[in-house]
């Protein structure tokens, strides 16, 4: 390879008269607070230590908006085709956007020749830089290696702060930098130009290797991965359209107002988009957000490498910028489909108080992402050293930034819990499991009923309604404990009684000299409500004790409560948390898997149930 | 034959109206594609029919029905025509207050219930009476309405986009309102508008309203993720109808 270099005083005047010139000369320009590809009207416009452009270069190929074909209207004889081909030199251009023209070049030369494409490509010359800066969503050192962008006529690596070296690539890059005062480079600086391609790391790395993709993905259809971030998306279209591989396109005919001739034109379009599939007749083909971001992955990183033998995906990270519901990133959809089940995430102990004498509230926090949990469901948590354990969460998926969770001290990982100080980190797995569904329950009459540590579970889905209090019809809440020093959420329940149509009631098994309230266990609290409770339009929620369940479930059925409307949430030992281990079984169910949430209908002929 | 086209203003501002007036040298077009009979802001004069209505503002008193109810009649096809008219606008600001009296009274002060100045919920005009097509924004884009002129001239159905401003502003190549510390409706909000207003800076208020299966629950985490309150993220959606606790 040849290599000659150029001061940047000299490379800047090179740029100058190439402006000069009859060729148009685009390069990368401050735009706002961002960077984009724009026509140099003066040398000092441009930028080559930028992070990333907006959208990349292939926008001169493959232009936003093309005429393919003019006609007059009610001629089909007079369809004419045009292709635009104005001689472009293209300054700037970093590596992996330069693999992303040779995957649009073999696209669109591949099979029939896509003239309107390669016209423009063939009429441009490439001069490509290697990044000086780092750009946080950028992972190309997975995905690309230097023998993809070979297409660059010129390459540009900084050496130091006043130099380029200079890869003379091809014959036209070789013609164009002979009209500079570059000069063959020196063997110091040869001695420089590895290290310096290289100088800019990435923040993120695929965890497998890019050639196993494809066989990855054979084996893994749509999973939970793709559904929950699909869940987040917009269907906007941002990721697809700044991406620099995705070349699909919208051809549709413009007329004049005139009505007598007109234009068909093709515009960017893109797979992320609903309306992308929608056939003639209503019949969309790729209806739901996660068939079409499993689409998206898919095609980047299996369908396109199987069909051109080249990467799909370049790593500029342009899509993960894009997105503000920060879910497009595909390294971090393939690392995190790729993690172990067992592997925990880091969350961070922000608050913890002290409840009971044996239990601890605490609050967590996982960096960088929602835990994304439902009322009712649990994590396991990990403290190295000692194990890992199953909790409810406590909190409402309404509360963002952190999760809750009440602990009991009652084994070897809860008596490490109860030590974790604000600041310390454990191990978080999870969310699994079943929920209680409230948001399916719109309209109804909602009947909570807790026993003792029960009520940390049905809080999560007791302050979801509250927070959406208007969707609800009637909310009654029975809380029972042993004792005064065993009551939960003190001050909470009290907000709790003040929200509208809502009743809090409470008894304890044994009161005390200062206790008013009522005593006796939970089902003393039955005849208060039984005339404010309409069986059918309620549903009821218990969580507690083993004892507890089949007293509860036999005063509601006597009110005329269907087991369909009872929902239990049942405690095992859930080892793995993911329908692997077993320790959780529950006859032929995975209470993990298929729980803990439960109809009753669902489980009451299992004989070990209840 | 050209087809004979009216424009009728309800409550509202007339800005849709006055995109037509400012049209300029396209208006010439305009006038060459249909024969515009009824037209306050421009001419005078009346028609017994006409092949479409351009329908501008939203229903908001009694006496309107009748009014509308009757263009409806002498009309083939009837185009809501704006945000006011086509989704209800800025005008459903009042419906959220709850009382009108009260609205009446900051509104017109001492005078307020004279008879001229009775008023109701607002509705769009397709709560009234059938409407065949819609043309959104406040106020429309001239390009979008000179294109849905031209398709119902062609007899072929105006293409309006269902997709969310983000994607013309990525076209447009706008460096995103969330990247500078600004929070925007654009995920979720009706494109068409050419990205006006983040074009400018502006972060998108929603005035075209929500596209179909706008995914409303993700809009409400990302603003909050961007750090806005409750009653922030609730303002926001409240200055154009756009249905907050729905779902996707």
């Amino acid at each position: 390879m040849d290599y000659l270099t150029i001061s940047k005083a000299d490379f800047r005047d090179f740029v100058s008269e190439l402006i000069d010139g009859d060729q148009e000369v685009n390069g990368v320009v401050k735009k706002g607070l961002g960077f984009s590809y724009d026509i140099l009207e003066n040398a000092d416009d441009l930028c080559m230590d930028y992070d990333e452009t907006i959208l990349p270069p292939k926008k001169f190929f493959l232009p936003v908006k093309e005429v393919l074909l003019t006609f007059k209207t009610k001629d089909p004889a007079s369809y004419h085709e045009t292709v635009e081909t104005t001689p472009r030199i293209i300054i700037g251009i970093h590596p992996w956007d330069l693999a992303a023209i040779a995957l649009l070049d073999k696209a669109f030369s591949t099979g029939q020749s896509d003239v309107n494409y390669l016209e423009k490509r063939n009429n441009s010359v490439l001069v490509g830089i290697y990044p000086t800066v780092p750009y946080k969503h950028r992972f190309s050192g997975s995905m690309i290696t230097d023998e993809h962008y070979q297409v660059a006529d010129l390459m540009l690596v900084e050496i130091g702060n006043d130099a380029y070296a200079i890869e003379v690539i091809s014959d036209a890059g070789s013609k164009l930098i002979k009209r500079s005062r570059a000069v063959p480079a020196t063997q110091e600086t040869l001695d420089k130009v590895e290290e310096r391609k290289h100088i800019v790391k990435d923040e993120i790395v695929l965890s497998i290797p890019r050639v196993d993709l494809p066989d990855f993905f054979r084996k893994r259809q749509i999973n939970e991965v793709i559904n929950r971030l699909a869940d987040r998306c917009f269907s906007c279209g941002s990721c697809v359209l700044v991406c620099p591989t995705c070349y699909c396109f919208h051809v549709e005919e413009e007329v004049d107002l005139s009505l007598r001739a007109g234009r068909r034109v093709r515009s960017w379009d893109g797979c992320m988009i609903e309306g992308f599939a929608l056939a003639a007749g209503g019949h969309n083909f790729r209806e739901t957000a996660a068939n079409r971001l499993r689409h998206r992955i898919m095609r980047k990183i299996k369908y396109i490498p199987e069909h051109f033998g080249m990467t799909g995906c370049v790593g500029c990270g342009r899509c993960a910028h894009a997105c503000v519901a920060h879910i497009a990133s595909p390294a971090e959809i393939i690392n995190e489909m790729n993690r172990s089940i067992y592997l925990p995430e880091v969350a961070t102990l922000l608050k913890t108080e002290s409840m009971t004498e044996k239990d601890r509230f605490f609050e967590f926090k996982i960096e960088g992402r929602e835990l994304g949990h439902q009322p009712g469901q649990f994590v396991e948590l990990s403290i190295p050293g000692v194990g890992e354990a199953p909790f409810s969460v406590s909190s409402s998926p309404t509360k963002k930034g952190s999760f809750e969770m009440l602990i009991r001290n009652v084994g070897k990982v809860t008596s490490f819990i109860h030590q974790l100080n604000p600041g310390d980190k454990v191990g978080i797995r999870g969310p699994f499991g079943t929920h209680f569904a409230v948001e399916r329950f719109k309209g109804k009459d909602l009947l909570f009923i807790a026993g003792g540590l029960g009520l940390a579970p049905l809080r999560s889905a007791i302050n979801f309604v509250l927070n959406k209090r208007n969707d609800y019809g009637d909310i009654i809440i029975l809380s029972g404990a042993r004792d005064p020093s065993q009551r939960l959420f003190v001050d909470e329940v009290e907000r709790w009684k003040q929200a509208p149509n809502t009743t809090f009631l409470e008894t304890l098994d044994k009161g005390d000299n200062n206790w008013k309230g009522n005593t006796g266990v939970i089902t003393t609290l039955f005849p208060l409500i039984i005339d404010r409770v309409a069986p059918g339009k309620t549903k009821a929620f218990i969580v507690g004790p083993p004892v507890m369940y089949k007293f509860v479930i036999r005063e509601l059925e006597e009110i005329g409560f269907d087991d369909s409307d009872i929902i239990v949430s049942l405690e095992r030992r859930m080892e793995c948390g993911v329908g692997k281990c077993g320790h959780c079984q529950i006859e032929d169910i995975y209470v993990c898997q298929e729980g803990p949430v439960f109809t009753y209908d669902s489980i009451k002929d299992l004989m070990e149930a209840l | 034959m050209k087809p004979k086209v009216g424009f009728f203003d309800f409550a509202c501002c007339e800005g849709c109206q006055l995109q037509i007036a400012n049209l300029e040298e396209d208006i010439i077009d305009l006038a060459g594609l249909v024969d515009i009979v009824e037209f306050r802001e421009i001419l005078t004069g009346k028609s017994p029919e006409y092949d479409i209505a351009f329908v501008e503002g939203s229903i908001t008193r009694e006496n309107d029905e009748e009014r509308l109810e009757d263009i409806r009649s002498r009309s083939k096809v009837l185009v809501a025509f704006g945000s006011c008219a086509a989704t209800g606008g800025i005008n459903m600001l009042k419906n959220a207050r709850g009382n009108l009296e009260e609205v009446r009274r900051d509104v017109y002060g001492e005078k307020w219930d004279s008879p001229h100045l009775a008023t109701y919920p607002t509705r769009a005009v397709d709560e009234i009476v059938k409407v065949d097509h819609y043309v959104y924004g406040c106020p429309v884009n001239r390009d979008e309405l000179l294109r849905v002129v031209e398709a119902l001239v062609l007899g072929t159905k105006p293409e309006i986009p269902d997709y969310p401003v983000c994607a013309e502003c990525k076209i447009k190549e706008n460096v995103c309102m969330f990247h500078i510390g600004k929070t925007c409706l654009g995920p979720v909000v009706r494109a068409g508008c050419g990205a006006a207003c983040p074009s400018n800076g502006v972060p998108c208020e929603g005035c075209r309203g929500a596209i179909p299966h706008a995914n409303k629950n993700a809009m409400r985490e990302v603003l909050s993720e961007y750090n806005l309150t409750a009653e922030e993220i609730m303002e926001k959606f409240s200055l154009f109808p756009i249905d907050l606790e729905g779902s996707k």
